[in-house]
């Protein structure tokens, strides 16, 4: 089992909160901080204090752009709770409602996410095994915090917690370990009785004496050794083969084919017919195994994970996946190991002694030291150099476009590490509730932004994906077009990833869980009722609130012409838009967001009078009919398969959306609109089938609705009976362009002068067959139906056929008459249309009246 | 034996159920070579070819799907089918993978050709399997297929189409499908010509409009009249699409026509004094700098206008082409001098550039130019212009090409600077094309000051090169790649203070599609130009344009 560490970097949270032990900053802020999305995002990053000094020094001047977001869009601090490395790679995706964690031996760079050999473990807060996990790294967390005593990362852990308060709980033995208070070691061989069966190890090492394998050797007593020694591991390598040769066990040594660097750490033990792994940040060293960091100053922070699994399961965890394709282990001699050199890892070019240095609003810079400095020392962007009066710069500074800071001697010279200067403004910005995007939608003008209608669309264009040939992955898209490509799928392709990177995807998944979604975030039930003073909820018995709070005083604001027409044409893209198939790219929840904020925008259209009726209800067509189906098409819903019809009306039944979109149906053809004919046959196959699945309701909030919708009360019943009339109803000519349409004959129902009985007179077109064509049969049957009477005469040229049930059947066929043997039940007529026969069946003489 | 571990995690059966259970890190990144690694590439593509040849795009080359396409969105309307592209999408790929099918049964034979079809990767195979009927596929997976890939921006550019969205006319409606401007007579000549040349084949009065399988013999009677290589038996529908390219319209920008009819004439004006030009990419980057530079369009502003705005495409890319070769050198050189596991700051220019510019002789036209790292730069300028003089600039652009060192990619730029400044003050739409910039790099014009302002210090080869590997390669380089991620295209990168390099080849990259194959082809198609063994020549029609274009 692999993982995909980077997928984790989605627009799902509002939290990111990192440990490493290095960091690269351009790799994260160019590919991880952007699919993170757009504010709110607390993402805050703790760096062992060293590496974060040579990253930033590393970071050249004529590079500008790396680095540019650090402490501006997010935090990085480097902390050095302990003398040892901090050197704990923890990730926590959280939001409100859930989250997961990421614990391993990747750091924050590109090799430790994407391209080396690493093991993680992923906690997810949805799995009960898991969130006591979460919940224990967040004590860690605490402490870590706590002891780091820096304001902003201390405010941005508060704020995390806000972001997702169910990571508070009580903390309980869990997989995720740490070195804070007790050595790991210690944690991971609690219960395990020497002597073990086996004992597995690999990791880069960094022991210089092989001490931490010589203490784990002597207190598991393994009866078997299994070292995977990859490329480049740093350790002395006569000492450790002292200590495997002075172990009494049975060595066994493994390289890999090819011959990798493995920064994967795992120690695995199986004793007794039980196994445990351990996983994390800890290296085969003293300082990240055998020490506490709380009461050892020598002492590397570090967590990991411990699983008790399958004895098999131990070993077979040791073995890295390809690629390289073939990847193998291969047996090596324990002579191998005499060539092997701890290297020690280099000292930061400058000391760390400058934590962080932040803007103050008159520009001058506030510095945080962990040392005394000397006088004289000053403080450096590059630039300009300003002493210091206690931790603050004598002078604003000039020039604010330095990105870092440092402090420097008298003659000038770099004497402390580099930081990124804190810019606190923007910094809780980007904690900040999104903004309205200041892009509009395509068709609206900046001047609309000023109205209630522009700040309607602009408000439903900031938060849903309507169109997709609106969104920048469409649009980024169509600008490539102008480049060549030899691999035609590609566009597609990018487009789904940059529709996955848009801000307002993430709205999406957040629907489809256990709790309902829909109102609140798409249907906009606060602003309903802010619209509405009266409307209390979305149960309010209708009728209980005063006719004339619609109304209000003074002059009610409505948009001009040309601004009705735009209001108009973006709305009607947008439903249109609905039965788009690539919108589903996002999830198939993603059209019914856009319905259920569609239908809340019309709702509003109506109400305040935005739009004439009658364009509203053409935009509840449009619709109604692109979510549901339409004539002689698929709408959204018709074309899901049986789960995701399932997993869509699950979703609309814990909504009132359905009640809304009931209510606008039933406004558009309630009975005293005298227009709705005029529409109400194409609106039918979406009506039929949404009362069917339930995506049309008539209940109380479909009643307080229309009282909304037309200032008068309706009871949910008589909505209900409308909207199942509206359903059905037809009239002769609908009737009859339906049954042309559906036989291919020239169908008119007729109302020529017959006898009584025969309630239904139809001519067909002048060549059909009246007692040879099956589909007279069907037309018959259906016309009788239809206008529920017995008897009905088919005129075709000078022909002419006569039905009436339970009579038998006469027909002037070419000036000669014939008569049926036998009289026509309705059961006879309804077998033969089933069976497509037609009325020479009844006939013996059938062939010589046809000829 | 309890149980309970200390954790308080019990044994599980199913190992992939335990918490806490490591996995391997799985690599979420496509490496690959990736095109335009510097950013040089993008310049002539989205900034300068636009502005040359609006409209026309490097793989809309065949004049005969404007009309098919018109046909086809002309065919939907009138059959009413549902008013959106994703429906549009599905009919227009169906019916564009069985022109392919014609394409490749045409009895003209096109097997061996580069006919371009759209779907000729899935429709090839079929033909080649020997098949009697063809079952219904659609083209290519891709929304819209070949049109909404190659041909839906050029007709929308060209003022045929009304892409959806569009508010047509008096209506406050918009459109929620692509359909032809109804006041655009030009979209409608098209589609009723490609209708009248198919109108009586089997294939459309029996199949078009069915699910049925098709003959075989069907499609290649349909292949006689539809091929994309008959439209000289049409000339109705051929006169229709050059009226479509060249002749403006209410429905796009007066100055896109001007553009557009200025490169078909100018192409056809170089084809009428070198034949190849239309074939081979070199013998149209030379005549077109040959012309310029010996004032041979100087005979009519518009000819010289055009004849400056083409020779500023051929000087930027030929300035490209010399950085393409230090950058070639550079990611060579990296990976050579331990790049895999990285070069310190420190190091790098011992390691990196000290090799680009030992010791060497350039032999350009068989002058030796002896070249050391502490040679003045300006003093190579002189010496490579010296010893390129009389020359063609494409000559030295190949020579330098074949080199593939380094210095000779140096001393191409620097020529190349020196051939622009011989041209004297910028002959008018020089300045247009050559002061395109690129998001990351800078365009001719603004190179030129850059290297101009770096020269006038004196600086010797070494500096010279340095400067050139860290500016316009070495960071480019790494934020174009990580502005591409997960497509993994780094050929190196700043880890942990040092610049690892990554063996992804091909290491140069090339000159960018000028657009000379699409307007030869479109050229050739509308009447404009006959091909001949070795290239084209202009026909009595392409002459005529030339003379209304240029005088």
């Amino acid at each position: 089992v692999t993982l995909r560490v980077v997928a984790s970097f989605d627009r799902h949270w509002t939290v990111f909160w990192a440990t490493t032990y290095t960091f690269e900053l351009p790799f994260f802020e160019s590919f991880l901080l952007p699919r993170l999305g757009e504010p709110p995002l607390n993402a805050t990053i703790l760096v062992d204090a060293k590496r974060l000094a040579d990253a930033v020094q590393d970071l050249a001047g004529d590079t500008p752009w790396r680095g540019a977001r650090a402490n501006r869009d997010y935090l990085v601090r480097g902390v050095a709770p302990t003398r040892g490395a901090f050197h704990p790679k923890t990730y926590f995706f959280g939001n409100y409602r859930t989250g997961v964690l990421l614990v391993g031996s990747g750091n924050l760079t590109m090799s430790g996410l994407e391209s080396g050999k690493e093991a993680f473990t992923r906690f997810d807060a949805a799995d009960p095994a898991d969130l006591g996990s979460i919940h224990a790294w967040r004590d860690w967390m605490e402490s870590l915090v706590s002891v780091i005593a820096d304001d902003a990362v201390t405010d941005r852990w508060r704020n995390a917690q806000l972001r997702a308060p169910w990571i508070v709980g009580r903390s309980e033995p869990a997989a995720f370990v740490d070195n804070w208070t007790r050595p790991i070691l210690d944690t991971f061989l609690d219960g395990v009785e020497a002597p073990v069966d086996e004992l597995h190890l690999t990791a880069p090492f960094y022991d210089e004496h092989a001490n931490a394998v010589r203490t784990l050797v002597e207190r598991a007593a393994p009866r078997r050794i299994s070292v995977l020694l990859a490329r480049d591991a740093s350790v002395h390598g006569p000492a450790l083969l002292d200590v495997l040769g002075r172990s009494g066990a049975e060595v066994t040594l493994h390289g890999l084919e090819p011959d990798l660097f493995v920064h994967g750490k795992l120690i695995g033990v199986v004793w007794q017919g039980r196994g445990r792994l351990l996983s994390g940040s800890a290296n085969l060293s003293g300082a990240a195994l055998l020490r506490a960091a709380s009461a050892d100053p020598l002492a590397n922070v570090e967590c990991g994970a411990i699983a008790d699994v399958d004895p098999e399961a131990v070993g077979m965890a040791f073995l890295p996946p390809p690629p390289p394709p073939g990847l193998r282990l291969t047996e090596r001699t324990l002579d191998s190991l005499s060539s092997l050199r701890f290297v020690r890892s280099d000292d930061a070019g400058h000391p760390p002694h400058l934590r962080s240095a932040a803007w103050l609003e008159d520009r001058r810079i506030r510095i945080d030291v962990s040392v005394t400095i000397d006088a004289g020392v000053r403080l450096s962007n590059g630039t300009i150099t300003t002493a210091l009066q206690g931790p603050v710069t004598e002078m604003p500074f000039a020039d604010d476009t330095g990105r870092f800071a440092w402090l420097v001697d008298d003659a000038g010279r770099q004497v402390s590490n580099k930081v990124a200067i804190d810019e606190p403004a923007r910094l809780q910005l980007a904690l900040a509730e999104p903004r309205e995007r200041s892009d509009r939608p395509a068709g609206v003008e900046a001047a609309d932004l000023e109205t209630p209608v522009g700040q309607m669309l602009a408000r439903l264009h900031s938060s849903c994906i309507f169109d997709f040939d609106e969104t920048p992955a469409a649009q980024r898209g169509r600008r490539s077009d102008t480049t060549e490509s030899e691999d035609p799928e590609f566009w597609d392709r990018l487009a789904r990833e940059e529709l996955r990177r848009d801000p307002r995807a993430a709205r999406y998944h957040q629907l489809g869980g256990p709790t309902p979604m829909l109102d609140g975030i798409f249907l906009d039930i606060a602003l309903m009722l802010e619209m509405v003073p009266g409307l209390e909820g979305p149960h309010r018995l209708p009728g209980s609130h005063n006719e004339g709070d619609r109304s209000g005083t003074g002059n009610r604001w409505t948009p001009d012409r040309r601004l009705q027409v735009r209001l108009f044409n973006v709305l009607a893209r947008w439903c249109t838009a609905l039965a788009d198939p690539r919108l589903e790219w996002n999830g198939v929840l993603t059209p019914v967001g856009n319905f259920a904020a569609l239908l809340g925008a019309l709702r509003e259209c109506w109400i305040r009078d935005y739009l004439p009726e009658p364009r509203v209800v053409a935009l509840v067509g449009v619709l109604l009919t692109a979510f549901v189906r339409g004539e002689g098409r698929p709408g959204f819903l018709s074309r899901q398969d049986d789960d995701h019809r399932a997993e869509v009306l699950a979703t609309l039944a814990t909504s009132v959306t359905p009640s809304i979109a009931g209510a606008l149906v039933y406004a558009a053809v309630r009975p005293a609109q005298k227009d709705f004919l005029s529409f109400l046959f194409a609106w039918q196959p979406a009506l039929t089938d949404g009362l069917k699945s339930d995506v049309l309701r008539a209940d109380f909030t479909t009643a307080s609705t229309v009282e909304e919708l037309i200032g008068s009360p309706v009871s949910p019943a008589a909505i209900g009976q409308r909207l199942a009339w509206a359903s059905t109803y037809t009239n002769d000519e609908h009737w009859s362009e339906t049954v042309s349409r559906e036989t291919r004959l020239q169908v008119v129902l007729t109302s020529a002068a017959f006898a009584a009985q025969f309630g239904a007179t139809l001519r067909v077109g002048p060549e059909v067959d009246l007692l040879g064509d099956p589909r007279v049969v069907r037309i018959v049957w259906r016309a009788l139906a239809y206008r529920r009477t017995q008897g009905c005469i088919v005129e075709s040229g000078p022909n002419r056929l006569s039905v009436r049930l339970g009579d038998v059947v006469a027909a002037r066929i070419n000036g000669a008459t014939v008569v049926s043997d036998d009289p026509l039940t309705a059961e006879r007529l309804e077998a033969m249309a089933m069976a497509g026969a037609p009325f020479a069946e009844l006939f013996w003489v059938s062939e010589e009246v046809a000829s | 034996v309890t149980n309970e571990s200390p954790a308080g995690i019990g044994p599980a059966s199913l190992t992939a159920a335990v918490s806490g259970m490591p996995d391997w890190l799985e690599s979420t990144l496509n490496v690959t070579p990736g095109r335009d690694p510097l950013g040089f590439q993008t310049i002539t593509t989205d900034r300068i070819i636009p502005r040359l040849v609006p409209g026309v795009l490097a793989l809309s080359r065949r004049a005969r799907y404007f009309s098919f396409y018109a046909f086809l969105i002309d065919d939907y309307r009138r059959r009413e089918l549902g008013a959106s592209n994703n429906s549009l999408s599905t009919f227009i790929k169906r019916h564009e993978y069985e022109l392919a099918l014609a394409v490749e049964l045409c009895p003209v034979g096109h097997r061996n050709e580069a006919v371009a079809s759209n779907g000729r990767e899935r429709a090839a195979p079929a033909v080649s399997r020997g098949d009697a009927l063809f079952a219904r596929n659609e083209s290519v997976d891709s929304y819209l297929g070949g049109y909404g890939l190659y041909y839906r921006s050029p007709m929308v550019d060209l003022g045929l189409v009304a892409p959806r969205g569009t508010q047509i006319g008096e209506s406050e409606d918009v459109s929620p499908i692509d359909v032809l401007w109804p006041d655009d007579q030009r979209a409608a000549t098209l589609a009723a010509a490609f209708r009248s040349a198919i109108n009586e084949t089997e294939y459309f009065r029996h199949y078009f409009a069915s699910d049925r399988d098709i003959p075989r013999d069907v499609l290649r009677d349909y292949a006689r009249v539809a091929c994309l290589c008959r439209l000289e038996d049409f000339p109705h529908e051929r006169q229709a699409l050059r009226e479509a390219l060249l002749v403006a319209s209410a429905t796009q920008p007066e100055e896109d026509v001007v553009r557009r009819r200025e490169a078909f004439a100018f192409l056809t004006w170089l084809a009428a004094q070198d034949e190849r030009v239309v074939r081979v990419d070199q013998a149209f980057r030379d005549r077109i700098w040959d012309v310029h530079e010996a004032g041979l369009t100087n005979t009519s502003d518009t000819l010289r206008r055009t004849g400056a705005r083409w020779a500023a495409l051929i000087a930027k890319e030929d300035a490209q082409e010399g950085i393409s070769s230090i950058w070639a050198r550079v990611c060579a050189t990296g990976l050579a001098a331990n790049g895999s596991n990285g070069i310190s700051a420190a190091d790098l220019d011992a390691a990196l550039i000290e090799p680009l510019v030992a010791p060497a002789f350039l032999e350009p036209f068989g002058v030796p130019i002896p070249i050391e790292p502490t040679l003045e730069s300006g003093k190579l300028r002189a010496s490579i212009l010296a010893a390129a003089a009389g020359h063609a600039l494409e000559d030295l652009r190949e020579w330098a090409v074949r080199d593939g060192s380094a210095l000779a990619g140096l001393a191409l730029l620097l020529a190349v600077d020196g051939r622009v400044e011989a041209l004297g003050d910028p002959a008018a739409g020089w300045a247009e094309i050559a002061a395109q910039d690129g998001e990351w790099q800078p365009g001719l014009t603004h190179l030129r000051l850059l290297l101009a302002e770096h020269l006038r210090t004196g600086p010797d080869v070494r500096t010279t090169m340095r400067w050139l590997v860290r500016s316009r390669i070495v960071w480019p380089h790494e934020l174009i790649a990580y502005s591409k991620l997960p497509q993994s295209t780094f050929r190196f990168r700043w880890e942990s203070g040092r610049l690892r390099f990554y063996d992804l080849r091909p290491e140069r990259f090339g000159l960018t599609d000028n657009r000379r194959d699409a307007l030869g082809r479109l050229g050739a198609d509308i009447g404009l130009l006959e091909w001949t063994p070795t290239g084209a020549i202009p026909t009595t029609e392409g002459r005529a344009l030339v003379t209304e274009v240029f005088g």
